[in-house]
């Protein structure tokens, strides 16, 4: 299980999380909503030891090295090939080199396995920075905006295959601000505000709770009822 | 013993496609081979001299830079950070990254030494502090590299840095104020020693020329190969601890 309780992070002056506490279920899709500077990175980077908090506790309930990252700076080697970029890994991990060919055939990379990665879109690098994170099976899995700059027909791919992961016992534990992902992915979700966790539950409960299930369920119309902010990113 | 594995192939996948660096590797040795094979025709001493300056300054710069780059490189594009949380530790990290630098700066020394026409007992000696050459300054180059937030932040860094190991060594033949700074760095003792290697202690003592005119040496007193070992030694003392410094005081987490 996943948990935070009564986390506090602050960056000098300024409290970027406050008293935020949560749990996500072991085999899960947990959602972190909301907009961008809630601190949704942030709380990725605390459970991924990339940052301390300065108070409150937290566990991921196991090793980070059974964890899978993904995140919004992708870290990818951009002179190598998708597979050397894979190969690293799978040498770290101790894993067979043979699933960095079944870990790109996942995301659709197949063709693009010899590539270097500044030749790649950012969709496509995107989709190799989700083939590393899942290449070793990990027993948790964060992903920071997963589906972000991916066109609708990989967003799908992308939905079907964190879905499988979460059948074969992997936790998903990902961060959006596109609320139909949540609702269609997520079994529960908690929607995050200036660093404050201000709704929590499953996305159809939480809708109905809020009088916002119509035909069906709308987690923006939430989001705007209890914090008064537009939760998508509106780009002229 | 994986992570380290790991890392040392993905600098060897990533070397020949790391043109800046790589080139480095190769301009050198193949400079120094041109300018002596023109040089050395008329006089034989001055190429040789010429390929030892080359071998310092590729000793004083190249393993420096790929260990400064390498680091900053990753720190900038966060590519630490996913090592880290895949589990390799700091020092795998760091014998990973050093062990490849080490091993493919034998290959230009090798060149050097064959262009100087070193051989036997000499060769053992060039290689020897060539090698411990090459140690400081992967070492002095982490240290930059812990430094580094990024590759622009570390170039600032280790160009200066890097003009005073190259040059002072070579402008030790025209003041002695530079040449007293050159005894106490590492590439001015590889320097000295290898020109006693290839041109004799005549370099330093000055000698009698053909017509029996005493002529100066061309570089200051050259305390031994015992001293120069001694002082390069040190230097790379002096840069582990400054490493252990910067490491605990900034880390290594991307």
């Amino acid at each position: 299980m996943i948990y935070m309780k009564g986390v506090v992070k602050r960056f000098g002056e300024k409290v970027v999380l406050n008293d935020v506490s949560f749990e996500a279920k072991d085999g899960e899709i947990f959602g972190l909503l909301g907009p961008s500077g809630a601190g949704k990175t942030t709380i990725i980077n605390i459970l991924a030891g990339q940052l301390q908090a300065d108070g409150g506790s937290h566990d991921i309930g196991t090793n980070l090295m059974h964890t899978g990252l993904m995140l919004e700076q992708d870290g990818l080697y951009a002179r190598l090939s998708c597979t050397e970029n894979l190969n690293l890994f799978a040498r770290i991990y101790g894993v067979p080199l043979s699933k960095v060919s079944q870990s790109l055939e996942a995301v659709g990379l197949t063709e693009a396995a010899k590539k270097p990665v500044n030749k790649l879109s950012k969709g496509m690098r995107q989709r190799l920075a989700l083939a590393r994170a899942i290449l070793h099976e990990p027993k948790v899995l964060f992903l920071d905006e997963p589906t972000a700059n991916l066109d609708p027909n990989t967003a799908i791919g992308i939905h079907k295959l964190i879905r499988d992961l979460r059948d074969r016992g992997s936790t998903v534990f990902l961060t959006t601000h596109n609320m139909d992902e949540a609702v269609n992915l997520c079994n529960n979700v908690a929607l995050l505000h200036r660093g404050a966790i201000v709704e929590y539950g499953q996305p159809a409960e939480i809708c109905e709770r809020h009088d916002s299930f119509k035909t069906v369920p709308d987690l923006e119309a939430v989001f705007l009822k209890l914090t008064g902010d537009v939760m998508t990113e509106v780009k002229l | 013993m994986n992570a380290v594995k790991a890392i040392f192939v993905k600098q060897l996948n990533d070397f020949p496609k790391n043109m800046s660096i790589a080139l480095m590797f190769i301009m050198y040795p193949v400079i120094a081979w041109v300018v002596s094979s023109f040089m050395g025709q008329e006089d034989p001493e001055a190429g040789n001299m010429i390929v030892m300056q080359f071998a310092m300054i590729f000793v004083g710069m190249t393993p420096l830079i790929m260990m400064a780059n390498g680091i900053a490189e990753d720190n900038e594009y966060k590519s630490l950070r996913f090592l880290v949380t895949a589990g390799v530790k700091p020092v795998q990290y760091l014998v990973g990254l050093m062990s490849f630098t080490i091993i493919m700066s034998v290959l230009p020394l090798l060149a050097f030494a064959w262009i100087g026409g070193i051989s036997g007992g000499q060769f053992a000696q060039f290689m020897g502090l060539g090698m411990l050459g090459v140690l400081a300054s992967s070492v002095l180059g982490a240290v930059i590299g812990l430094f580094s937030k990024n590759v622009q932040q570390c170039a600032a860094i280790y160009s200066p840095i890097m003009m005073v190991l190259s040059f002072v060594p070579f402008l030790s033949m025209f003041n002695d104020t530079v040449a007293r700074v050159g005894t106490v760095i590492f590439t001015g003792q590889i320097f000295y020693s290898l020109i006693e290697i290839v041109i004799g202690s005549e370099a330093f003592e000055g000698r009698y020329n053909e017509y029996g005119e005493w002529v100066e040496g061309i570089l200051p007193m050259y305390s031994g190969m015992n001293f120069a070992l001694l002082v390069v030694a040190a230097n790379a003392l002096l840069f582990i601890a400054l490493f252990v410094v910067a490491y605990r005081k900034r880390g290594l987490r991307g």
